[in-house]
């Protein structure tokens, strides 16, 4: 599955930056591997929820949302706003420490959060 | 008024009355409640979409449209596969009825008394429904995959509701 990411100037706005060129990755829920620019840790969209709901990352990781759902689902915060239709995927870059939560903004109800460490 | 008298129509036959003679619904009545509840909420949020100019109405209608239209979907090739025929019933019967007095009640207003309306009536109808799915549809239900969807859709409606409460307190 290939990843996009997107949303490169209001991911900046909130310590978060986009990788401009498409990439390949290996798609498993809470699994996170080594790329030569950081971990790529991948939360999965799946039956009205984040998979897993809370991960924790560092500075200069990537997040990759996969939506495994039947629905339209986001990732949203006031910074950034990833929106995926079903079987899409896309990420965000994390450049800066702090905890972001967000949730979907179609389902209020769906919410995650990212723990960034330095 | 009319609310209440759907509200009550729709819960009587949508909680209780959806058991048949043997005490309890089938699968292919229960597929055919679910379906129906997810068409009158499609129904509903066309109605919107005709009507209403709110930014925010229309964005949670096109939602309704979207996530029903999916579980239908998902539903509908459910019960091909499992070679099962959809049962109409009483209660969906019940739920299509009060759902056509509703929307003629909805279609007299126009503006900001539509959109409020039409929020706070899909709380209800999802609250409705919700109930229904969790006392009885879900736990009459024999086909884990049917099983299984219910409770995908009464998640979806419990995310529905909240979504509609959040609309309905924005409108006022």
């Amino acid at each position: 599955m290939r990843l996009r990411w997107r949303g490169a100037m209001l991911a900046a706005a909130a310590g978060l930056c986009v990788v401009a060129a498409p990439l390949a990755a290996k798609t498993r829920p809470g699994k996170h591997e080594k790329t030569p620019t950081g971990k790529l840790l991948v939360v999965s969209m799946a039956n009205l929820a984040f998979v897993p709901a809370t991960i924790t990352a560092h500075v200069g990781d990537r997040v990759a949302w996969v939506n495994n759902d039947i629905f339209l689902h986001s990732a949203t915060t006031r910074d950034f706003d990833v929106s995926l239709k079903p079987g899409a995927s896309a990420g965000v870059r994390l450049l800066k420490p702090g905890v972001i939560n967000y949730i979907c903004r179609y389902h209020p109800g769906m919410k995650g959060q990212i723990v960034v460490q330095k | 008024m009319l609310k209440r008298t759907f509200i009550a129509a729709v819960a009587a036959f949508a909680v209780a009355g959806v058991a048949n003679a043997a005490g309890a619904p089938n699968d292919a009545q229960i597929a055919h409640i679910a379906y129906t509840a997810g068409v009158i909420d499609v129904a509903a949020a066309k109605q919107a979409l005709a009507k209403s100019k709110n930014p925010q109405v229309r964005d949670f209608a096109q939602e309704m449209v979207r996530d029903h239209t999916a579980v239908n979907n998902k539903a509908l090739a459910l019960v091909k596969k499992l070679h099962v025929t959809p049962q109409d019933n009483p209660t969906s019967q019940s739920l299509q009825a009060a759902a056509k007095q509703k929307q003629a009640e909805l279609g007299k207003l126009s503006g900001h008394a539509f959109d409020v309306a039409y929020a706070n009536n899909e709380i209800a109808f999802h609250k409705t429904v919700n109930s229904a799915l969790a006392s009885t549809l879900i736990p009459n239900a024999h086909n884990p995959e049917l099983k299984s969807l219910l409770q995908t859709g009464l998640k979806l409606f419990q995310e529905h509701q909240q979504h509609a409460e959040q609309l309905a307190a924005s409108l006022k």
